[in-house]
């Protein structure tokens, strides 16, 4: 038997008083030489300090760091980058970018936003329903005042994409994408005689007439990802051009049915008849090379297709004889509710909206401007020939894939293929979108 | 004693029941009430098994039949096919010179991540790069040779002839190691006693590798349930809904709709699903 060393009483009075004792002397210790507090608000800072520290000892206040939520990997970062060093310069903040693509955004944002928490202090979205739903469910900063004097130098439509229930809670990225158009290649064009159109009856002909050229497998590339680009951008352009700008953003804001005669006919008469005219689904970078190499005249896609081609000034923009308006990406900044820092978020929020902060973007090239006020010669010749084409053009509310979102988003999807490979199927995929669109709008 | 059992214990049924137990009926929970945490019964059941994308016969044979005639058709075809192909290629290879070379190359299948899979799945049946369309343009079939995943009639099918390939090295695999446990003895008798290959592939080999059948079915089973990756990689579950599986909607109902309840509605469907027969044969395995 091991003999057991008690622990008697008179020492556990030792320790307890020890520990105390400590406690007591560190605290006050403590309290006395802490350093001065630092108050994130850089207005109140002045004051706060006054009333820790000696005037005589002059105090910088912290540099803040926002976390900055972006969605450019890779070789996209280059184009952002120089924002984010001139914003820092600018107002004297710190940036920690972090890349997360919106898709990725969604269950992290979901379950954070709900328990009062943010992955970031600044983020960016290209769908408008992540931002409807964050904003109805009171989680973004009302930033209205930032267009306080902006709103005649922002594009047609531009700020009206951002207001929801007469309120602001994003602004426009310094540099926005056009998002749905078709792109044909002009030697390509010019090679076999094939002139612009100038009315509806012209497009089919010139699809037509497309067709007959030999070597040709389809006059329109069907270029498809993990989403159908394609026929997405097709569909915008469609409803906007033949449908006008407000059924768009009727159907975009879910104020307008699917099931409504209106979408129905313009659809019919012309999405209906583009379709067999549209290639089999190709993965969509490689269709860029089989575009290029002449497999196929026109390709709708994005403005960013102009960084992908060989030579970006062979690209052309067509736009629909009709065309009054156009749907650019959705591309906007928020922030939340949650961030420790809401000024210098606003802050760099209304640097983005800026002048300088679009001069800055476009110049860098593959984007265009958000606002009026841009000098042209700012942009690269490739953008600036698509921005004299598109300037004057209204811009749509949101792309429709982005639109209502949610399941209604993955069977657009889903369905454009259908359509594509059945174009029966028209009044049963209008009854399903319809649905889907109700059962998101609903929540 | 008693107390060093449970020191030991106490850490994983922590770990246990704040990683597994608590979100499991968490996830009950909520397949039970509304998004307002309302209480309502089986209604968010009623009203899953009632939606076109989980049970669709309209079209009956053509997909789309819902997700859940999917999973059906999934494991119909391609639980037999994978484990056929995977005892076949086990028997057939193993006394072969090289052998383990080709056994390599079917389990390359099994190596590669499932996204990369579906992604070759992809490119497989797309016209263009893909080597099924053009397979069948070479037979003159000209119905096959076009993009499978973009047509509704074709999609699942090309979805599960891939899986097949990818999950068939597993099985191989194991059937493998099962034969190499089989003792020479047995089939040598057989032999000496005049049994031919085809009778002793039916009388000899075949019933000793009853208990790792019983293995290779429900892993391929639960694989099949729970088909997830390849889906949303190759098709997203389209064109139509065609090739919509039970997994990859409950992750559309959470993570794009947003709708918890119903996500955890087709959750608990699927676990229950891979219980049942998980069960029966567990109780098969025990009974063996």
């Amino acid at each position: 038997m091991s003999e057991e060393k008690k622990i008697d009483r008179r020492t556990w009075l030792k320790i307890v008083g020890g520990t105390v004792g400590g406690l007591v002397v560190g605290g006050v210790a403590g309290y006395y030489l802490r350093k001065p507090e630092v108050i994130r608000e850089v207005s109140t800072v002045t004051t706060t300090v006054k009333e820790v520290t000696t005037p005589t000892i002059p105090v910088t206040p912290a540099k803040v760091t926002l976390t900055v939520i972006h969605a450019w990997p890779g070789e996209e970062w280059p184009l952002f980058e120089p924002l984010v060093e001139d914003s820092k310069k600018k107002l004297n903040i710190d940036i920690k970018p972090i890349c997360i693509r919106t898709p990725d955004l969604v269950p992290i944002i979901s379950s954070m936003f709900p328990v009062g928490t943010t992955p970031g202090d600044v983020i960016f979205t290209w769908w408008k329903w992540l931002y409807t739903n964050q904003a109805k469910g009171g989680h973004l900063i009302d930033v209205s005042d930032l267009f306080e004097g902006e709103k005649p130098y922002l594009l047609p439509g531009m700020y009206e994409r951002y207001v929801e229930d007469g309120k602001a809670y994003a602004v426009p990225h310094a540099g926005q994408k056009v998002r749905s158009c078709l792109w044909y290649r002009k030697s390509f064009f010019k090679e076999h005689g094939l002139t612009l159109p100038k009315s509806w009856d012209d497009f089919i002909s010139l699809l037509k007439e497309i067709s007959e050229i030999s070597g040709i497998k389809a006059p329109i590339v069907n270029g498809n990802g993990s989403w159908p680009i394609s026929l997405n951008n097709t569909l915008d352009v469609i409803l906007l051009t033949y449908g006008g700008y407000e059924l768009h953003e009727g159907l975009a804001r879910g104020k307008v049915k699917w099931t409504d005669e209106q979408v129905k006919k313009v659809l019919s008469e012309h999405y209906i008849p583009l379709l067999k005219y549209f290639s089999e689904p190709t993965e969509w970078v490689s269709a860029i090379e089989l575009w290029w190499r002449g497999d196929y005249a026109i390709y709708p896609n994005g403005s960013w297709i102009t960084a992908m081609v060989k030579d970006p000034s062979d690209v052309g923009l067509l736009l629909l004889p009709e065309q009054k308006s156009i749907a650019y990406t959705y591309d906007c900044w928020f922030a939340p509710k949650y961030t420790s820092y809401p000024n210098e978020a606003k802050a760099l929020l209304k640097y983005f909206l800026s002048k300088e902060g679009g001069a800055l973007q476009v110049k860098q090239g593959g984007f265009l401007p958000a606002r009026t006020d841009i000098p042209v010669d700012v942009l690269p010749p490739v953008d600036r020939e698509i921005w004299e084409m598109v300037k004057n053009l209204k811009v749509a509310v949101s792309p429709i894939e982005g639109s209502i979102g949610g399941i209604f988003t993955e069977k657009l999807f889903s369905n454009h293929i259908l359509l594509w490979s059945n174009p029966t199927k028209l009044d049963s995929v209008l009854e399903d979108l319809q649905k889907a669109a109700e059962e998101e709008l609903k929540k | 004693m008693g107390i060093t059992k449970v020191f030991f214990f106490l850490p994983a049924v922590i770990l246990l029941s704040i990683f597994l137990i608590y979100p499991l009926f968490q996830t009950i929970y909520l397949s039970f009430t509304s998004p307002n945490g309302q209480f309502i019964g089986i209604n968010n059941y009623i009203n899953i098994l009632s939606r076109k994308e989980v049970l669709n016969l309209e079209n009956f044979p053509i997909p789309p039949l819902g997700a859940l005639i999917h999973n059906l058709l999934w494991t119909c075809i391609h639980l037999p096919l994978s484990i056929f192909l995977g005892l076949i290629f086990a028997v057939l290879l193993r006394n072969v010179k090289g052998g383990t070379i080709i056994k390599s190359i079917i389990f390359t299948g099994m190596v590669i991540p499932l996204i990369v899979g579906g992604l070759l799945i992809r490119f497989s049946f797309e016209s263009g790069p893909g080597i099924v369309p053009a397979f069948f343009q070479i037979l003159g079939i000209k119905s096959l040779s076009k993009n499978w995943i973009a047509y509704p009639d074709t999609a699942l099918f090309a979805l599960i002839l891939g899986s097949v390939w990818l999950w068939t090295g597993f099985n191989l695999v194991i059937y493998s190691a099962a034969l190499v446990g089989i003792p020479k003895e047995i089939e040598e008798a057989s032999m000496v006693d005049g049994a031919n290959p085809i009778q002793r592939f039916f009388y000899i080999i075949l019933p000793l590798l009853k208990p790792v059948t019983l293995t290779t079915t429900m892993a391929t089973f639960i694989f099949e349930l729970k088909t997830f990756d390849i889906v949303y990689i190759s098709t997203r579950g389209g064109p139509g809904d065609a090739s919509m599986t039970l997994a990859l909607l409950m992750y559309f109902y959470a993570f794009r709709g947003l709708d918890y309840n119903s996500a955890a509605t087709v959750a608990v469907f699927l676990t229950l699903l891979t219980l049942i027969p998980a069960f029966l044969m567990i109780r098969q395995y025990i009974k063996t």
